[in-house]
């Protein structure tokens, strides 16, 4: 997980840069084909003809209008299996493309596409203003259309937007109350309006001592003395209290004036950092979950893959392949481009622990592509893609697993299975030796148990709890938390098994961690995790090397010297007074006498709170430190919640407990003796 | 399990399937004649924007006929269509003097192709309603199909806005398909 700290740093940098860096227009030339007509205001620096092919996607001539996702400035591994750093940012291609059947002209149609490219990962609050423009481009096909464009969309003003750290997002993600950080809100909006009233002050005095411009803006009627006066009137309004109240503040509302139609913009406040757009994972699970693999019974299975031998459920062949980086194409025949690109931007969520917990999943996804782009597509050791052409499916050297849309079938790649051959990357001849090894590891750990055992079920479990809660009606959130749960436990797993195979690890401290004694673990829990560390084995071993293990020791490094928790793993803590069903007082008395000691300071309590969501329950796991038994555990814990109470969040998160839990902290806080 | 038992069906009553490629350059009709067979109609066709696929069904052979656009630059493309591609249809504009060597080019590439080694080859000299248009023989000659020894190949007048000649060259197709 990147550290609030650095994630502070990246989003103050993008404040100062524009909402939208370049647009595009592409043509789909009669005599030529696509081409790219105008890039403003200057050259993205890709290829002209591969960014029109990918803004002209296959079948556009046979609908209206459909959407494509692409990123530009993606970068493939290195040797060492790692992405260099540096170099220009990622940035999210949005684009319309539309037919417009035109008796009048040769061969009787007209296809246009335009597209915003944008650091912003909520691509999808430009979906209407490039409707808007796009229709002015074919009245006026002219760069100044798109010069009108990007002149407005820079215009829509963030500054009022506050910037929440990584902790703050997963708080206010994971909140019941949506007024999480109002504070936040209207500390800006009167920043701003105090702002506004120097301006129009400034432009009154102006007025008084120049006379000429006071007559210049007099009959201008709507010049700047005008406007500053709007905008002042709006900040009033929202200093009026009460109507700022209730607003759902995990979006900021916001506007784009585009060729005289104000568009109201939300932008949503809670993106985690691999999560593009407005895709519905449920879609995704729900389309592959009832698939059953259609696969020849003498197959040999790929360990990476198919952790549970043939019985694999496709979801989490789906979910090895992504953790596995191996080359995952979704085809949709004959469905929107932007549709295909939905499942695409779903699976990058799916493998990164829904946005949240592994990063680099976007920078080999390619939500929506196509044969021009094959060459750049093989270059990545794996990807995701999006297509609609069925030929993909004819070529299985070209991927590993192929998700059919349209049956909802998933394929594993006939090559895949077969020994390297002869011109693949060394870490790749080493990723197939270790399956090699894993394989028959594999074989002898099922031919011991005949059975699938319990330990399984693992897997098993997840899906059905996912399935369980979609069919019930839970949210995106919901489900992407579970996926986020299921990553982040997957994730505790590999520096255990890399301490305990080679005694060294680069993404934690197993060793500290174990004496810290915060580290608690019961003789019970060990057994679990042991067998869990069996069971993923092969999909660790597949893990190790890829680009997200990589980012994962980066974001491990650089939460050791910016997390503000220092010496106890929080996470770990929570999640054993979650789960744990054995401990001992001194376990127990360790784990709050930590937690008192070393969350001090509000931003402190701030992270604490980040790993207690309230949508699992909040501060539960805790409170129940104020019925123990023992009076050092209450003291502590009541202590951890005075802290907690002089937070903002975190007197929300107290409001929003049991009556029962709040009832105890005051009678101990009044009469701490007893 | 539907497709198995169709496949059984298929095969009791002799039914084939034919991966037919059709390509040509670019505004010679491949679309037109696509949708002609398809649907028995005419329908105003635009350029094809990467490719289009349906499956028509002539004389118990079910053909799968692949048309993909024919614009210049995007002919590099055709070549990752070929695999297991049975026939080539290849369409020519009759009337395109002009671009008929630029024709004869691209069609030799795409047969001296190793994957399209066996595949068989049916012309439509295409658009023969236009008053300008070359004969079937002259298209043979300025194809230059008669180098083409070790081929079966066949051209066939067309006119795919009425649908003529369209139906006798699926016929050869069924014909002379082989087995596998």
């Amino acid at each position: 997980m990147a550290s609030s700290t650095a994630a502070g740093d990246g989003e103050s940098q993008q404040r100062q840069q524009r909402n939208v860096e370049y647009i595009l227009l592409a043509e789909f030339d009669i005599d030529q084909g696509a081409v790219l007509k105008h890039q403003y205001p200057r050259p993205t620096g890709a290829d002209d003809s591969h960014l029109a092919e990918l803004m002209l996607p296959d079948g556009a001539h046979a609908r209206e209008s459909d959407w494509t996702v692409f990123f530009l400035n993606q970068k493939p591994q290195d040797e060492a299996g790692r992405v260099p750093d540096g170099g220009p940012e990622l940035l999210h291609v949005l684009n319309l493309v539309r037919t417009k059947h035109d008796k009048e002209v040769r061969r009787g149609a007209i296809v246009k596409a335009m597209a915003v490219c944008t650091r912003h990962r909520f691509i999808h609050i430009y979906q209407a203003i490039l409707m808007l423009a796009l229709e002015n481009y074919y009245r006026v096909p002219t760069v100044d259309t798109l010069a009108e464009l990007f002149k407005s969309v820079n215009e829509m003003d963030l500054s009022c937007m506050p910037q929440l750290t990584r902790h703050e997002t997963t708080i206010l993600r994971f909140s019941d109350d949506h007024n999480m950080f109002e504070e936040r809100f209207v500390q800006l909006e009167k920043e701003r309006s105090l702002l506004g009233g120097l301006v129009r002050d400034s432009d009154h005095l102006d007025a008084l001592h120049d006379p000429s411009l006071a007559e210049l803006a007099a009959p201008g009627g709507d010049g700047t003395a005008a406007a500053a006066a709007r905008r002042g009137t709006d900040a009033s309004v929202g200093l009026r209290g009460p109507s700022t109240r209730n607003k759902d503040r995990r979006f900021f509302e916001t506007e784009i004036v585009y060729s005289g139609v104000k568009l109201p913009i939300r932008v949503p406040m809670t993106v985690y950092p691999e999560e593009i757009g407005d895709f519905s994972l449920i879609q995704l699970l729900t389309t592959f979950a009832g698939s059953l693999q259609a696969q020849p019974g003498s197959k040999t299975t790929h360990p990476h893959l198919e952790s549970s031998g043939q019985y694999t459920h496709p979801i989490i062949l789906l979910m090895n392949s992504l953790l596995t980086q191996k080359r995952v194409i979704f085809l949709g025949h004959g469905k929107p481009a932007g549709e295909v690109a939905n499942y695409v931007l779903a699976a990058v969520a799916l493998g990164s622990g829904g946005g949240g917990v592994l990063r680099g999943f976007t920078n080999r996804a390619f939500p929506y592509t196509n044969l021009t782009n094959l060459d750049t597509l093989l270059s990545f050791a794996g990807y995701i893609a999006g297509v609609t052409n069925p030929a993909f499916e004819e070529h299985p050297e070209w991927w590993d697993l192929l998700c059919n849309i349209n049956t909802g079938k998933i394929t594993v790649s006939p090559a895949l299975a077969q020994p390297a051959g002869g011109a693949k990357s060394q870490a790749d001849s080493l990723r197939r030796s270790l399956d090699s090894v894993s394989l028959s590891r594999n074989r002898s750990f099922s031919s011991r148990d005949g059975k699938p055992d319990k330990w399984n079920n693992l897997d098993t479990e997840f899906v059905q709890d996912l399935m369980l809660a979609i069919e019930r009606h839970y949210g995106e959130v919901a489900i992407r938390a579970k996926v986020e749960n299921y990553v982040r436990r997957f994730m505790s797993l590999v520096p255990l098994y890399e301490y305990e195979r080679t005694g060294a690890t680069r993404l934690g401290d197993p060793p500290h961690a174990a004496s810290a004694g915060g580290h608690a673990m019961s003789p019970g829990d060990k057994e679990t995790r042991d067998h869990e560390i069996a069971f993923y084995q092969s999909r660790i071993e597949g893990f190790i090397g890829t680009q997200a293990y990589h980012n994962a020791i980066a974001d491990y490094e650089s939460a050791q010297s910016h997390s503000l928790i220092r010496g106890i793993d929080i996470a770990h803590m929570v999640y054993t007074l979650r789960t744990s069903t054995s401990l001992d007082v001194n376990e127990v008395e360790a784990i709050y006498k930590h937690l008192d000691e070393h969350v001090v300071s509000d931003d402190q309590v701030t992270e604490l709170l980040a790993s207690l969501p309230q949508s699992q329950g909040g501060l539960q796991p805790l409170a129940y430190g104020f019925y123990h038994p023992s009076p050092a555990i209450r003291l502590y814990t009541m202590r951890l919640f005075e802290k907690i109470e002089r937070n903002h969040a975190g007197a929300r998160y107290i409001r929003s407990t049991n009556f029962f839990h709040q009832c105890a902290f005051s009678n101990l806080r009044y009469a701490p003796s007893c | 399990m539907g497709g198995s038992v169709s496949k059984m069906l298929s095969k009791l009553f002799g039914n084939k399937e034919m991966r037919i490629l059709m390509l040509g350059l670019d505004a010679a009709g491949k679309t037109t004649i696509l949708y002609k067979l398809k649907l028995n109609q005419s329908v105003t066709t635009i350029p094809t924007v990467g490719f289009n696929v349906e499956t028509v069904t002539y004389k118990n052979v079910r053909f799968n006929v692949w048309d993909v656009g024919g614009q210049d630059k995007i002919r590099p493309l055709w070549r990752h269509y070929y695999t297991g591609t049975q026939a080539l249809i290849f369409v020519v504009d009759s009337a395109d003097r002009d671009r008929i060597d630029e024709a004869r080019t691209e069609l030799h590439r795409i047969v001296s192709d190793r994957e399209m080694k066996d595949c068989l080859l049916l012309v439509f000299a295409n658009k023969q309603d236009l008053p300008s248009a070359m004969t079937p023989a002259e298209v043979t000659e300025k194809l230059g199909l008669h180098r083409m020894r070790d081929r079966q190949w066949y051209v066939h007048p067309s006119c795919a806005t009425t649908g003529e000649g369209l139906f006798e060259g699926l016929s050869w197709l069924s014909q002379n398909i082989k087995t596998p």
